[in-house]
């Protein structure tokens, strides 16, 4: 048995470089890719030029121009501009919209809680529906019904999300009706006055990640049951549910983990999406008509909140793995 | 055989004309036939055969386990009045592991890396034997004091991840014992540890099942071992049991053809008994009315072809061949002829002069993750007599391979030269000048990963002639390679095959012809028989022995196991974490060691000559 | 990060080394069904515009109808045929996300495996970036990108190669990985071979199954990515017929003429679909479980 040099050996030397705790270690991940998100963002605007003449139209006079570029500080250097931003993101000033010539937060701040509450929807949803699914379909599931599982998993997965979307909303919103296909009623009233007005665009944003976590889970449910340490436990006399539940979940779990961590990328297009579709006054529909508008201010700041988002829902996944990863726990150390 | 010299008793396991195949995409395909074994009260049977036996599955048929595909043919496993193999799963899970027991082959994956050692004792006593909570605890901490894992309390708390791969084994086996079964299925149970860790487990293994009076089954391939553990030796080959008998009796005085064949085959660092390999591989599947053997054996005729039963010879000795009543039973100790091992010992060494000469060289790897330093190779020092083979024995991690890797020029050394024929080499091959490249060539230890699985064998073969030898024309090089498969014993026909299409030994013989083809001096050789089956393994030794012989090479051979050491090596170093322990001839290194650590190796190496001793040697 | 330490993608990940043949393939149920979708539809796309009864921009002073003799699947809000429009709408959904992967594999496999063998600080530099640029959500980037640049089909496809290079770099780092500590690269090593030897002849014939997955299941994405960005009025800009930018405008006559909005929306579904059976098929096929280890 020759285990390559780097793998073997015991060790010999004792002069081990610092290591700071875990918990520092990954805090200083997240403030180091949070910079280098602000960086992408406005070094992306920045290099796109002066946008004063493309969104005040060709009609606009000069001095239009130049008072468009004096309001939002166009006429400074990109690094005046970037530190201006990243100093007024900090102290909670996220800028003027192009569009609305108001602040930035005040355009965001009604749709926030319509769209945090549509995610978390969506993530429960996803969760708990693909777990359970691929856990037994990995673990029991064999031959024909498998295989029809995993071609309908694929055929959904190979939906985009405002076909997915479009397809409930003429099953159940026109023919069945019994859902409204326009989600508009959330910006009237309280937070939860028209709960009907979540269901299809959360359906739609989990259909969006539900086979792929299904996949995932089944996968790694299977690879976990074929191991010899469960063929083992088999032999001691160990029978269900313990063997899927205590033998083959824990260790089958923690690429799920970091994938439902990931899959908040997959949600926001999602989100972007199932919010135009429906008409839905959140951050995802906001995002796509600021694009379209060219409003950078109000795109630079839901971006900047949802990439950090996405990053602390990484990080938190990460150490979720290392927490149950009795190997990893160590290793961290 | 059905002879049974005890009443059959609670306890006692048996399979019964167990025929045994798999279903899959080609049809079905039979890896057992006939097969008949009982296991006994406080008896151990060792059940040796290479890869494709059956073995693992007649170890699994045993315990009434059915793998997907698997369908039982003919005849019966019988447990405690009951037909294990018809038994339903309900059933079988209350047999499982309180009264049969199961330790499976890989250690580092038999236990579970999510659960606690606690969690897998406490779960099968409370099932099995009702024991409360404290109960079962104690009962775990006994056990595990018992396989002398040292502080079981605190043992019980930690995860398997924490402990080595020799204290996960003996784990398992208390995991296993601690219920009190009546039967013990050890499949393979020391594979991939280090030979003195693999002594230490089986000599717990067969003091604890001999005490518990379990009738223990061990199933492996490594024929030594069995012969020195075991109490009755059954030899598989080709799905069929081909002789049984009394463990001693059967490698002192084999009947079968295979069985006389496997012994000498099998390294051996007591004598000078040169290796004979088996020409062809292992058969994988069952043959139809005929002998499995009979495209290997030395003594086939046209009688051959027909189903062949197991004839018992003795009240407790049978043999499966149909010129049974006409061989003599063999003597595997003066099968063939002379030694080349010890013809080549007799040339001094130090008459030679050093082709190569490795000066204080040390190789120090950064650890993956944490970055912290490691030493793999620790000053080292040594010089190769040219036309010599040096052997580099050690275990894993040992830093032999590490060594040869930076005299390829695949490792930078941290310190220290090496130097051929007085020219110092440069760090890696890229570095060197093409005349030194082709000079020094290495055979790697993995027949899987040797040859690049998109080339075909020819234009494997043909790159180093592009390389290194611009005296051989382009039309010529068909007929060089060609005269090459020649000399390393491959059909010619091979040529246009990718590797997948070649057995494990036959990418080997290419991986040789590769290297061999740059005319080099020096061929490194590392593990190169390692992952081959012991049959295989020895052809592949003849070969290398041969050739170097032909061609005055100067051979450097790493390996792990000594008995592979003495057939190949005329001189020897012995490393342990990274630095020479002892070096000297080996014949005289073998028989006269005199660092602890080379006494050490030695007495883990199983001799069933001196089984008492192994069984209570060490500590 | 701790998912790396999952993540290890080992040489048995990339391939198994076994005989394959195109009827292998075809056999494997996701791969003859695939592939006999992508035909049908790419038939469909070629020979569409010839036999569509009306131009696709051609305005009538029927507007909004539903099914009948004269226009098979409606009129749109313009009036314009909405069948004509459907056949003539295929080409841009297939072409912009070939464009897009094509660029990006290129791009990607290159770094992939210069990255992936050399190691050291090369190596360093192009994982930080890829963990830099994973770190931000495709949708995301794609957005700020549009907002800045205006939206249209080459800000978008450009957008989507950028976006994907550092995925795919990734997967052909680590299948370069794990086969570069293989023996046969070993021996290429030992025999003082080329660079442009070991990347191109002893290691990219063998990570090759894996290019061709990913090949395959990027391309799904980048077809429901772009089709998704027409769709929210930033890819494909109106009046051309797309699938996507029809199914946006027709949006609106949902409740009239389900039809109308239906059918584009299908075809792209079904595009994506086709295309994810084969990459899938390619994964059976192949033995690829890189993908599967790397969660992409």
């Amino acid at each position: 048995m020759t285990a390559t040099a780097q793998q073997a050996g015991r060790p010999r030397t004792t002069r081990a470089p610092r290591r700071l705790p875990y918990l520092v270690r990954q805090l200083i991940t997240l403030l180091v890719t949070l910079f280098a998100i602000t960086i992408v963002i406005f070094g992306l605007t920045a290099i796109a030029g002066d946008p004063a003449r493309d969104i005040l139209g060709q009609y606009a006079t000069d001095e239009q121009v130049v008072a468009f570029q004096q309001l939002h500080h166009l006429d400074q250097p990109v690094f005046v501009r970037y530190f201006e931003w990243l100093g007024g993101v900090l102290t909670g000033d996220l800028g003027t919209s192009y569009q609305s010539n108001g602040p930035v937060w005040d355009v965001i701040s009604p749709r926030l809680g319509p769209s945090v509450v549509l995610v978390l929807l969506s993530w429960v949803l996803t969760v708990v529906i693909s777990v359970p699914i691929g856990l037994w379909s990995g673990v029991r599931l064999r031959g024909k019904r498998d295989a029809s599982l995993t071609f309908v998993t694929l055929i959904v997965a190979a939906f985009p999300e405002f076909v997915l979307g479009l397809m409930l909303a003429i099953l159940l919103g026109v023919w069945l009706a019994w859902l409204p296909v326009d989600s508009t009623a959330v910006s009237y009233g309280g937070l939860f006055d028209s709960p009907s007005a979540y269901v299809l665009p959360a359906i739609t944003i989990a259909l969006g990640t539900i086979p792929y976590i299904i996949r995932l889970m089944r996968a790694n449910a299977r690879e976990v049951a074929s191991e010899t340490y469960v063929r083992a436990a088999v032999l001691r006399g160990v029978t269900e549910p313990s063997l899927s539940l205590r033998h083959i979940l824990p260790n089958a779990a923690p690429p799920v983990v970091t994938a439902l961590g990931l899959q908040f990328a997959g949600l926001i297009g999602g989100v972007v999406v199932a919010e135009t579709l429906f008409g839905f006054p959140g951050m995802g529909q906001l995002l796509a008509q600021s694009a379209a508008s060219r409003d950078a201010p109000v795109v630079e700041a839901l971006a900047l909140m949802i990439g950090a988002l996405f990053v602390v829902a990484n990080l938190a996944a990460d150490a979720i793995v290392v927490y149950v990863t009795p190997k990893l726990r160590d290793a961290v150390r | 055989m059905t002879t049974t010299q005890t009443a059959r008793r609670d306890g006692d396991l048996a399979a019964e004309g167990l025929s045994v195949g798999y279903r899959g995409r080609a049809g079905l395909t039979q890896v057992l036939a006939d097969v008949s074994v009982q296991l006994h009260s406080g008896r151990i049977l060792g059940l040796a055969g290479e890869s494709g036996s059956g073995k693992s599955t007649l170890a699994l048929s045993l315990l009434g386990y059915r793998v997907s595909g698997q369908e039982i043919l003919a005849g019966r496993v019988a447990f405690d009045g009951r037909d294990l193999d018809r038994a339903s799963v309900k059933e079988l899970r209350k047999v499982w592991g309180a009264r049969l027991a199961y330790l499976p082959q890989d250690t580092a994956t038999s236990l579970n890396p999510a659960l606690t050692i606690r969690r897998h004792f406490v779960e099968g006593l409370r099932r099995h034997r009702g024991l409360d909570n404290a109960a079962a605890l104690d009962r775990s901490a006994q056990w595990l004091a018992r396989v002398e894992i040292p502080e079981p309390e605190t043992a019980l708390h930690k995860y398997p991840h924490q402990f080595s791969g020799g204290q996960q084994q003996r784990i398992a086996l208390a995991l296993a014992l601690s219920v009190e079964p009546e039967v013990l299925i050890l499949d393979e149970p020391t594979t991939g540890l280090d030979v003195v860790t693999q002594a230490h487990v089986n000599r717990l293994i067969v003091t604890l099942a001999r005490d518990a009076g379990i009738a223990a089954l061990y199933v492996s391939h490594n024929l030594a071992l069995l012969a020195t553990v075991c109490d009755e030796l059954a030899i598989m080959y080709a799905g069929q049991i081909v002789e049984q008998g009394v463990a001693s009796q059967v490698y002192a005085a084999p009947r079968h053809p295979y069985t006389a064949a496997l012994i000498g085959a099998v390294p051996t660092i007591a004598s000078d008994r040169p290796l004979h390999g088996i020409p062809g591989i292992p058969r994988p599947s069952v043959p139809v009315h005929a002998c499995g053997f009979a495209d290997r054996c030395r003594f086939r005729t046209d009688a051959c072809d027909t189903d062949i039963p197991l004839v018992a010879l003795a009240e407790d000795r049978a043999a499966r061949c149909i010129r049974l009543a006409e061989l003599p039973a063999f003597d595997p100790g003066a099968e063939h002829a002379p030694a080349t091992v010890a013809d080549r010992a007799a040339v001094p060494a130090r008459n030679l002069d050093a082709i190569l000469t490795v000066d204080n060289v040390g190789v120090v790897f950064a650890r993956p993750g944490s970055g912290e330093p490691f030493v793999a190779v620790d000053d080292v020092s040594v010089r190769v007599p040219a036309g010599r083979a040096l052997g580099i024995a050690g275990e894993s991690g040992s830093g032999k391979s590490t060594l040869l890797r930076s005299i390829a020029g695949l490792v930078r050394p941290s310190s220290g030269s090496i130097s051929y024929r007085g020219a110092t080499l440069a760090g890696t091959a890229g570095e060197r000048p093409v005349a030194l490249r082709r000079a020094i060539q290495i055979v790697f230890q993995n027949p899987d990963a040797t040859l690049n699985p998109r080339h075909t064998v020819y234009q494997s073969l043909e790159r180093p002639l592009k390389l290194f030898r611009p005296d051989i024309a382009r039309r010529e090089r068909r007929d060089a390679v060609a005269e090459m498969m020649r000399q390393v014993r491959l059909a010619p026909d091979l040529l246009d095959r990718y590797p997948r299409n070649l057995s494990g030994g036959q990418r080997q013989r290419v991986a040789i012809g590769r290297a061999l083809l740059a005319e080099p001096e020096v061929l490194l050789c590392d593990e190169v028989t390692s992952a081959l089956d012991v049959s295989v393994q020895a052809s592949i030794l003849e070969l290398l022995v041969g050739l170097q012989a032909e061609r005055d090479l100067t051979v450097v051979f790493v390996t792990h196991d000594l008995g592979v050491l003495r057939a190949v090596a005329d001189e020897a170093i012995i490393l342990q974490n990274g630095a020479i322990r002892e070096a000297g001839p080996t014949t005289r290194l073998l028989r006269e060691p005199s660092h602890p650590y080379t006494k050490e190796l030695i007495a883990a190496v199983p001799d069933p000559d001196r089984a008492a001793e192994f069984l209570g040697g060490g500590s | 990060m701790s998912a790396d330490v999952l993540n290890t993608v080992t040489a048995a990940d990339v391939s198994l080394p076994k005989q394959r043949s195109l009827r292998g393939f075809l056999a494997i149920p996701q791969g003859g069904f695939g592939v006999g979708l992508l035909l049908l539809l790419l038939a469909l796309v070629v020979v569409g515009p010839f036999i569509a009864p009306d131009s696709p921009n051609e305005i009538s002073d029927q507007p909004i109808l539903g099914p009948s003799a004269q226009h098979w699947l409606g009129t749109d809000s313009y009036g314009r045929d909405i069948l004509s429009r459907v056949l003539h709408g295929g080409a841009s959904v297939i072409l912009l996300p070939l464009l897009a992967v094509s660029a990006a594999m290129v791009v990607a496999t290159l770094v992939g495996l210069v990255s992936g063998y050399l190691g050291g600080k090369v190596d360093s530099v192009v994982t930080w970036v890829i963990n830099i640029a994973l770190a931000i959500p495709s949708y995301l980037a794609v957005l700020v990108v549009v907002a800045a640049f205006g939206g249209g089909g080459a800000v978008v496809v450009t957008a989507v190669a950028v976006v994907y290079a550092p995925y795919i770099t990734r997967v052909i780092r680590s299948a370069t990985q794990a086969i570069a500590p293989r023996e046969f690269v070993l021996a290429a090593r030992a025999r003082g071979e080329s660079l442009g030897w070991i990347l191109f002849r002893e290691i990219t014939p063998n990570i090759g199954p894996t290019l061709l997955v990913e090949i395959a299941l990027r391309f799904t994405y980048a077809i429901m990515f772009i089709a998704s960005l027409s769709f929210l009025g930033l890819g494909v800009q109106p009046p051309s017929a797309n699938w996507g930018v029809m199914v946006a405008q027709n949006r609106a006559l949902l409740l009239v003429s389900p039809v109308g909005v239906l059918v584009p929306a299908l075809l792209i579904g079904v595009l994506a679909i086709a295309v994810n059976l084969i990459a899938d098929a390619l994964t059976q096929f192949f033995g690829d479980r890189i993908h599967e280890r790397l969660m992409v």
